[in-house]
């Protein structure tokens, strides 16, 4: 009886030790106002950007070129159509992996590889493109100082998502975001090797599925 | 959660669009026929089968460049990649891009040894499912084999002045999945192949033109070792 009811609450357990945020806060209320306005910094583009992509899950490694390209509405400054993203992920050799349309509030597969095909997998996928694209301007938030690094980080909330963005000590360079809705749908991205604005690298991280993204910036 | 299916909730419109394309579509038919050529006599398809046959069989090594376009047309962006091919008898295959990334795949007989920057990758071409489809597409184009392979493939063939070209419909399930039919253009005085055209059955085309052809010069079989 002792050992199902531990069973039991196993997964809430393992989902609990699923931590994405950063260590280490100490809170800092004279950076709160007006926050970090950061020269590098990642943003989302306003039309195309490739890169060349690893994707690994355990012993799984996948490898090409992934292009993130927002799409403008159908009718330009319509209230209710923002556009979208595409996110696709193509084989070296041609083969679409996957393609993802990314609308303000849902995400829909247009193609997929049939290995590929898992529904977890693709709402994973399209949880973390959201980080990269709508929804990764930080929300409003409180300002912390990380004690071993003296990185500026900035907490705050939209929706039912937690968001840590971390800042360089001077606030001026994003070096990661960490966001955490859900054990399965958290993930730490990190951004490095800026070149000129944006970040040269990124990396996706699932820890609770061991999943792993890094994407190199080709343009 | 995402939805699998492919565009919900318009099915209206797709239904008014293909309707009004299939109508226009009599406007097109002389331009579809000609950008693919005339279909081919049987008998000329029996010559063409034979010569292919013939040229893989005389070619022992092959060296060209190629350039890749994978064309997206639903978001129309165009992805172009540069890089040099290498092919020796038997089984031995060298797949190197040079633009815009470094990246190279090694095939030598059931192996796989793929190099992509510093980090080099073996296994078996059975374990990996993608690499086996790319084998047996790219590998099969080139040497005529996919021509023969009617279990898989069914071939229409159609000759236009460039040369000639094969159209290869998908029948395997699985491989239906992913590519819808491949075309593959034949080289009017050599019988090699020029280009070939996978068309992905989400719409997207993978276009590889291959130049400078090289036949049956000696190459190394160091060329097919990555370290």
């Amino acid at each position: 009886m002792r050992n199902s009811w531990f069973i039991s609450i196993l997964p809430l357990l393992l989902a609990g030790c699923v931590s994405v945020a950063p260590r280490g806060l100490v809170r800092d209320p004279s950076a709160d106002f007006p926050g970090p306005a950061p020269f590098a910094n990642y943003t989302p583009p306003t039309d195309s950007r490739l890169y060349k992509a690893t994707l690994e899950i355990k012993d799984h490694r996948l490898t090409g070129l992934l292009i993130i390209k927002y799409m403008a509405p159908l009718e330009p400054g319509s209230r209710r159509d923002h556009g979208s993203y595409r996110v696709v992920f193509t084989s070296e050799v041609g083969m679409t992996f996957f393609d993802l349309e990314l609308k303000e509030r849902h995400t829909r597969v247009m193609s997929c590889f049939p290995s590929l095909k898992k529904r977890a997998l693709l709402h994973l996928l399209g949880s973390n493109f959201r980080k990269l694209t709508w929804e990764s301007a930080p929300p409003a938030g409180r300002a912390y100082r990380q004690k071993s690094t003296g990185n500026l980080v900035m907490d705050g909330r939209r929706s039912k998502t937690r968001y840590w963005y971390v800042y360089s000590p001077a606030g001026d360079t994003l070096n990661g975001l960490s966001a955490r809705s859900s054990a399965s749908t958290a993930v730490k991205i990190g951004f490095s090797r800026y070149d000129k604005d944006q970040p040269g690298v990124i990396t996706l991280e699932n820890p609770l599925i061991g999943m792993k993204m890094t994407l190199k910036n080709l343009h | 959660m995402p939805e699998i299916d492919r565009i919900p909730g318009r099915k209206n419109g797709l239904y008014v669009l293909i309707r009004a394309l299939l109508m226009l579509a009599p406007l097109f038919l002389p331009w579809i026929v000609f950008s693919q050529g005339k279909p081919m006599a049987p008998k000329d398809i029996s010559v063409l089968r034979t010569r292919v046959k013939e040229a893989a069989r005389a070619t022992t090594t092959l060296a060209c460049n190629f350039v890749q376009e994978k064309e997206m047309g639903m978001i129309a962006e165009k992805i172009t990649s540069r890089g040099k091919f290498l092919l020796k008898k038997d089984k031995k295959l060298r797949w190197e891009y040079t633009e815009p990334f470094i990246y190279i795949i090694v095939i030598d007989h059931d192996q796989i040894a793929v190099k992509d920057e510093n980090k080099v990758s073996r296994f078996s071409l059975q374990s990996n499912k993608v690499f086996l489809e790319v084998n047996r597409v790219i590998l099969g184009s080139l040497q005529g084999t996919l021509l023969e392979d009617e279990r898989n493939f069914s071939a229409a063939f159609y000759e236009s002045k460039g040369g000639w070209m094969t159209r290869l419909s998908i029948r395997a399930p699985r491989l239906k999945e992913t590519l819808d039919w491949i075309d593959i253009w034949f080289n009017r005085n050599d019988f090699t192949v020029d280009r070939l055209e996978m068309h992905e059955a989400g719409g997207d085309v993978t276009r590889i033109t291959f130049s400078d052809k090289k036949l049956n010069q000696p190459i190394a079989d160091e060329k097919f070792v990555v370290h």
